[in-house]
């Protein structure tokens, strides 16, 4: 176990900055998730602590030590692949020992690691299977073996689950969340899946275009994002978003002239801005109900999504450029283009500036 | 009835371009066979049978003389060791040199690499004969001229691009999650070539290995230039060579060539095993 720290890490290729003075302590024991959409520069953050990529400034510690200039054999780091990554020519048991064997281990203490390995992870009837004999599932496991074998002080996964069908994504999430809480090993995990994310980390770091918008534990950022980018990325279906105008305030309390909406509506702010001030209101799916009478949004059914134990509805608001997502429990029975009313439920809502800040 | 005289029979139809393409390949294929079958025949005849021009025919019976006096001549036992002797390290160095150089230009690119790949590619397509006479008295100031060193080496460097191109190429799409992987388990560079990408470019090699071992056991024109005596003349220029003072000995010289194929023959039934697609399967999904 061990902890992580990165100091003002920068990287970039050619005049394109992808990582822009990233900051984090990573605590040993840890489950880190770093989370974002394509782009935003979270595997090649990833594979600058596994050293698969140069860092152009900062520094980057593991338990203390500057690893920063080190080779990746030279830091102690384990790394899963969403490709497997598994040498096509050796068996499953020859995959897990290879670098072991590389590193002139001794032959006796091998066997032991592989064999704590195969255990842990229940592979042992697999072990003389080579990769193109293992079903998908199977090679992601034999991989997340040859990091286990190594001891490593940190454990990297780079999207291991994005290659697998959605039912065995859902048990290998689970063995990795029994995997962590097994050995209590430093893990940071890579994913664009924010259920992963909001399912196996003690805390999510979330980026986007290289910067850290925001670090907390999942339950923080769904409760108190840091800003839209964070409010509209966490959370399924996503936050929706309404342009609205402040008509007046109290203490501690905010009016919002909503587009379309009959009268002002108040929600609690701490801090409320002028009279006048344009902002953007964000109202989670489930914090939205379908109202039977008159309420603080109109609009039509655009579609209706069944899922069996809840409905989510689509509905086309005037004024509004996206469709409002609402979650409506059980089964409705709306249907494309029927007219409804939407409630606002008060105290969950999320009040952002223009720039997109929280306030 | 009528119905059934014009029904063609299931799946058979005939089509004219079907017809001039089958006659055109079947001419071609005749063109391209009659010379070996010419040497095979002939390999197979007595001398006089073939002075009297009786050489397409086919023999009346299996004469094997002109195979019994190529196998007791002690020249050709030496044409053929030093074939072996200029082929085989020369096969051996021109891919060793295409495997690293493949490497470093498929996955540990620098500043010019990819031009520096256009340079060493262009050798394909450099004409022998311009270099004949420079390489000539080179090889004359060294005092190598008469020994089996000029062709090794001039082999050696005129395979390092065909070599380069094919192993940059096999290499280029070995995933590089591949050696990421073995680089993070703190293996070293030479292990990740040695250990893994090599043994996954078996097919690539088993290629380059049969096409080099075949042009060079095959040339003619080195061995010319660079040989004088027949103690380190190689098996192409030997057929050449193996006739008598007053007539040639189309018979012997024949059953030589056929010989001479074998080796090649060999290399290529060797390798052939190799010659299958696949390995990097189950190596990364997809």
């Amino acid at each position: 176990m061990s902890e992580v720290r990165l100091e003002a890490v920068r990287k970039n290729f050619g005049s394109v900055e992808i990582i822009r003075d990233v900051d984090l302590a990573i605590a040993s024991g840890e489950f880190v998730v770093f989370v974002g959409p394509s782009g935003c520069g979270k595997s090649t953050l990833l594979r600058m602590i596994s050293g698969l990529e140069s860092v152009a400034s900062g520094r980057i510690l593991i338990d203390g030590r500057d690893v920063t200039r080190l080779a990746p054999g030279e830091r102690q780091v384990a790394m899963v692949f969403q490709s497997y990554a598994l040498y096509p020519h050796m068996t499953a048991v020859e995959n897990m020992s290879f670098g072991l064997r590389m590193t002139g281990a001794p032959r006796a203490e091998i066997e032991a690691r592989v064999a704590e390995a195969a255990r842990i992870l229940q592979i042992e009837p697999l072990l003389e299977r080579k990769p193109k004999q293992l079903s998908g599932g199977q090679r992601q496991r034999v991989a997340i073996g040859r990091a286990i074998v190594r001891h490593p002080k940190v454990f990297l996964f780079d999207e291991p689950l994005s290659n697998l069908d959605a039912a065995l994504r859902v048990q290998m999430r689970v063995e990795i969340a029994r995997l962590h809480a097994e050995i209590g090993a430093t893990m940071i995990y890579v994913t664009h899946d924010q259920v992963e994310a909001m399912t196996l980390a003690n805390r999510i770091v979330v980026l986007n275009r290289g910067v850290v918008e925001q670090v907390g534990a999942p339950i923080d950022l769904y409760d108190r994002p840091a800003n839209r980018f964070v409010a509209g990325f966490i959370g399924q279906p996503k936050m929706n978003f309404l342009d609205a105008t402040v008509a007046y305030r109290r203490d501690g309390l905010v009016a919002l002239t909503l587009p379309a909406a009959a009268a002002p509506l108040e929600v609690p702010l701490p801090a409320p801005p002028e009279a006048d001030t344009p902002v953007t209101l964000g109202v989670r799916p489930n914090a939205l109900t379908l109202a039977d009478r008159p309420a603080d949004l109109a609009g039509r059914v655009a579609v209706v999504e069944h899922l069996g134990s809840e409905s989510i509805v689509h509905v086309a608001v005037e004024g509004v450029a996206d469709l409002v997502t609402v979650v409506a429990p059980g089964r409705t029975p709306l249907r494309h283009g029927d007219a409804v009313a939407l409630a606002i439920d008060r105290n969950a809502t999320h009040v952002f500036d223009r720039s997109g800040r929280t306030m | 009835m009528t119905e059934v005289a014009l029904e063609t029979p299931r799946g058979f139809s005939f089509s004219p371009w079907r017809a001039a393409l089958l006659v055109s390949l079947v001419v071609l294929a005749a063109l391209f066979l009659a010379p070996t079958a010419g040497v095979v025949l002939s390999a197979f005849k007595t001398t006089r049978d073939i002075a009297l021009g009786d050489l397409w025919s086919l023999p009346d019976a299996l004469y094997l003389g002109n195979f019994a006096e190529v196998i007791a001549n002690p020249a050709v036992k030496t044409y053929f060791v030093n074939t072996f002797l200029v082929a085989a390290p020369a096969t051996a160095a021109s891919i060793a040199l295409g495997i690293l150089a493949g490497w470093v230009f498929a996955k540990l690119p620098f500043r010019g690499s990819e031009a520096l790949f256009l340079v060493i590619v262009s050798g394909l397509f450099f004409p022998p004969q311009i270099i004949l006479i420079p390489l000539f008295r080179l090889f004359n100031a060294l005092g190598l001229i008469d020994t089996l060193w000029p062709m090794i080496i001039v082999h050696t460097a005129m395979g390092i691009p065909i070599c380069t191109l094919l192993m940059r190429n096999f290499f280029a799409a070995v995933p590089n999650a591949l050696r990421e992987a073995a680089l993070v388990e703190g293996v070293n560079e030479w292990q990740v070539l040695t250990r893994i990408a090599l043994p996954i470019s078996l097919p690539a090699i088993a290629v380059l290995a049969t096409l080099q071992f075949t042009w060079i056991w095959n040339d003619f024109l080195w061995p010319l230039i660079f040989t004088q005596s027949d103690d380190v003349r190689t098996i192409m220029l030997g057929i050449v060579f193996l006739r008598g003072q007053y007539t040639v000995a189309w018979g012997v010289q024949g059953a030589l060539a056929l010989l001479a194929s074998l080796p090649t023959l060999i290399v290529f039934l060797f390798f052939q095993r190799y010659f299958i697609r696949g390995l990097t399967m189950g190596a990364v999904k997809g």
